[in-house]
């Protein structure tokens, strides 16, 4: 019936190959559809995988007791306060230089200066982790010894690129309009950025930081040279070395024990969920800031 | 019936041997509406030229507006109408590589004097922009306090000021029950005039308004003409207009220009019915290029 | 809602052109009175009473132009401007028919004031007078009926006009009054062109009323052709 109706499509005659273009136009579409398909499958896969073989070592007793090295009735409670512990220090010390920078490039720098800034930015962004690594062993565990604060600064290295490239791009959203709003009225600069810009982007620079602490969390490279070698009790001074949970995974899969195989999923599932909820949270405050955005536009 | 003898007073005197018709002389009523008593300041630019960068886009401005009085400012876009007022509260410098050059007086201060701070210029001089930008984050009245905030006033004064400066906007009975309502909640037409009071609460002596309708629908520029009109006595005023009937209603004085100059400016009414320039002529009848 | 300006500027015109009625009307009355008598002195201030009547003219034209310069008046609005404009020509155009008038009374011929051409002269005068009266009435009151019965006024003055070359027969062999009687001839075709005036200006009002131009037609256009 439809066919029929498009065989005597009365316009028809004027678009030549009718035929060939609506075959064409359907392999595009359907092959934009499978890319996406195996993408979003791959994310499934992996959590499904993860899912399926750490959800069985996953009780209370793993996640409230440390690191058992030789039985089997041990956690990772060690690991989950020190991955904490070190994702904390790198956020104090990576949020408000990546914010810093973000705001400078945005607001004060010139032009040709923040395309600049980008740049290096960038560049830093795509340095692989496990030199981030070496530069802080070379720095603060040679001729000293690994701990909590060498790990934090490796991860600190990793998130202060991501906040400032994702701080610069909320910045940009913000209205113009709104910074001359400001300036007319007899306001500094800083001013203005601390009273208007900050409150009206206030939510994606969160986000930005958020999913930055959500990637620290898992980098293990920065940590193997500098936050790798720690004992299996709870440890909370970051000048000793912290446990965490990525070293503990590698460790875990090395072991010939199936036990700490099985334990080593389950610390990766809660890596994974941890990650999961962070960037939710995140892409929750983004949508929300972004909409007041774009209506301000 | 008696005849209003002010009324006639303005107009010239004719011999009724005369064949009236349109060539007759055209009375005297030419004059401008400067309102006396008005307290604005005036302002006069010299010689004003402004660059981007390396590039010039003023080319020598010299123009007074004066207390009381509405001067429209007209012209094709980018003829420099926009970076002409933006002078005037130093505005053009925020911009990366604006510059001005040439004597901009209030009264008798040089706004571009080395010992003039801009926050002063700008407080002395505020602006309307374009598109309503009240502060996001802010209230209604949130919004009429930044300004008081930015410049100072203190906390117990700011309240009735902000009252006052609704008032003056003609946005109180609207608003007055829901102050702590976003400014952005408002309607276009609310949000200018929200930006209005925004301005007009630190008491400028002159309001530079950039095309301050274009965003808005007939009746809130219709609210806003009206305002423009009533604040003339308060405030001096300059009105960047792409909308020549705009200037044409409510400029008391008009200035046209083009490519960075000042090409002609004059009475609102001799502007639009017996312009001087054969450009000018053309640019109000809509024949241009 | 209305403009402000536009508003204002409409009804000043409106005001202005009541104003210039009302002076036109008084201007007939002084000089047919002045005709009546003999009185060069009621004559000459005739004459200069209409520099008052040009002013208003020029005031209400130039109000109107600059109106429509700046205020783009439209629709209700635009025809109100038109039919003032219109209004305005005709009131003025009546009053110097009332300064020639004037000037005939001021050359001081003797011709006697109780012939029956001054009467029918007299009563001319008091239906031009009564029809500008009318007129402007029937403007400020948009009445449409009253605007178009000042045809019926003017069918009579034009009657009368005709009348006047019977009431000249006495006097056409007689050189000493040959040249004030052919002025008084003058003189009813004057006052016959008010009416036509006022007949204008009420299609005028029914132009602002109905947004239809339309001739009245009567006696002296009865094709509709204008005289």
């Amino acid at each position: 019936m439809r066919l029929r109706q498009m065989a005597v499509d009365p316009l028809g005659a004027r678009v030549p190959n009718l035929r060939r273009r609506r075959i064409v136009n359907a392999a595009w579409i359907g092959s934009a559809w499978a890319g996406a398909s195996i993408a979003v499958g791959l994310l499934l896969v992996v959590v499904a995988g993860v899912v399926a073989r750490g959800i069985g070592s996953i009780n209370p007793t793993f996640l409230t007791t440390p690191t058992d090295p030789f039985g089997s009735g041990g956690g990772i409670s060690n690991a989950i306060v020190g991955t904490a512990i070190l994702v904390a220090l790198a956020s104090a010390m990576a949020v408000p230089v990546g914010i810093l920078t973000a705001l400078y490039t945005s607001e004060f720098a010139s032009r040709r200066l923040a395309s600049g800034l980008r740049y290096v930015l960038d560049v830093l962004n795509g340095v692989p982790t496990i030199i981030t690594g070496i530069f802080v062993f070379g720095l603060l565990v040679v001729g000293r010894s690994q701990s909590g604060w060498a790990g934090a600064a490796g991860l600190a290295i990793v998130m202060v690129p991501l906040i400032a490239r994702s701080g610069q791009e909320v910045l940009a959203l913000v209205p113009s309009g709104l910074r001359e709003a400001s300036l007319a009225l007899g306001a500094s600069r800083w001013r203005t950025v601390l009273r208007v810009v900050i409150p009206t982007s206030i939510g994606g620079l969160v986000t930005g930081a958020l999913l930055a602490v959500a990637r620290a969390a898992g980098e293990t490279a920065p940590l193997l040279f500098t936050c790798s070698i720690f004992p299996n009790l709870v440890q909370t001074d970051p000048s000793r070395v912290l446990p965490n949970i990525p070293i503990t995974i590698f460790q875990f899969s090395e072991s010939p024990d199936p036990v700490k195989h099985a334990q080593a999923w389950a610390a990766a599932l809660v890596l994974i969920a941890f990650v999961l909820a962070v960037s939710m949270v995140a892409r929750l405050l983004s949508a929300r800031t972004r909409r007041r955005l774009q209506e301000l536009r | 019936m008696t005849i209003d003898r002010k009324e006639l007073d303005a107009a010239g005197r004719v011999r009724h041997e005369t064949p009236p018709g349109p060539r007759t002389e055209v009375p005297a009523v030419d004059r401008v509406g400067v309102e006396h008593g008005a307290s604005g300041s005036r302002v006069h630019l010299e010689d004003v030229k402004a660059y981007y960068g390396t590039k010039r886009v003023l080319h020598g401005i010299t123009l007074s507006l004066e207390p009381g009085v509405v001067t429209g400012i007209i012209g094709p876009s980018g003829c420099g109408k926009s970076t002409m007022v933006r002078c005037i509260n130093r505005m053009h410098e925020e911009v990366p590589g604006g510059r001005c050059e040439g004597r901009i007086l209030l009264d008798e201060i040089d706004l571009n004097g080395p010992e003039v701070d801009v926050v002063g210029v700008r407080r002395a001089v505020g602006m309307v922009f374009q598109k309503p930008n009240p502060f996001p984050t802010m209230s209604i009245l949130g919004n009429v306090l930044a300004g008081l905030r930015f410049v100072g006033v203190p906390r117990e004064r700011r309240i009735e000021r902000a009252e006052a400066a609704l008032t003056d906007a003609g946005l109180w009975d609207e608003v007055k029950d829901r102050l702590s309502d976003p400014g952005v909640s408002l309607s276009g037409g609310q949000q200018q005039r929200l930006c209005i009071a925004r301005a007009l609460a630190v008491e400028p002596d002159v309001l530079l308004m950039d095309e301050p309708c274009s965003a808005l629908d007939p009746a809130a520029t219709m609210r806003i003409e009206e305002l423009i009109t009533q604040l003339k006595r308060r405030v001096t005023i300059a009105l960047v207009t792409h909308n020549m009937q705009q200037a044409a209603r409510i400029a008391d004085v008009t200035a046209f220009m083009l490519a960075g100059e000042l090409i002609e400016v004059g009475s609102t009414d001799r502007m639009f019915t017996d312009p001087q320039d054969e450009r000018t002529e053309q640019y109000v009848t809509g024949r241009f290029g | 809602m209305m403009r402000a300006g536009l508003a204002g500027g409409l009804r000043a015109s409106e005001q202005d052109l009541v104003a210039e009625a009302r002076l036109v009307h008084e201007q007939l009355r002084r000089v047919t009175e002045a005709l009546m008598t003999r009185d060069p002195r009621s004559a000459a201030e005739v004459v200069e009473g209409d520099d008052a009547v040009d002013r208003l003219y020029l005031v209400t034209e130039d109000r109107l132009l600059k109106l429509i310069a700046r205020q783009g008046p439209v629709a209700g609005d635009l025809r109100l401007v038109s039919a003032i404009l219109h209004s305005n020509l005709h009131f003025e155009r009546i009053g110097d028919l009332c300064v020639n008038i004037a000037k005939f009374v001021l050359n001081g011929y003797r011709y006697p004031t109780d012939s029956q051409m001054l009467r029918t002269l007299m009563d001319m005068g008091d239906r031009a007078a009564a029809m500008i009266n009318d007129g402007i009435d029937a403007f400020v009151a948009r009445d449409l009926e009253l605007a178009e019965r000042l045809t019926v006024s003017d069918d009579a003055i034009d009657v009368l006009n005709r009348t006047m070359l019977i009431h000249l027969r006495p006097y056409l062999g007689d050189p000493a009054s040959f040249e004030w009687a052919s002025h008084l001839l003058l003189i009813a075709r004057y006052l016959e062109r008010i009416g036509d005036h006022m007949v204008d200006v009420g299609e005028q009002v029914s132009f602002l009323v109905t947004g239809v131009f339309r001739e009245f037609a009567d006696a002296s256009h009865p094709h509709g052709a204008s005289t």
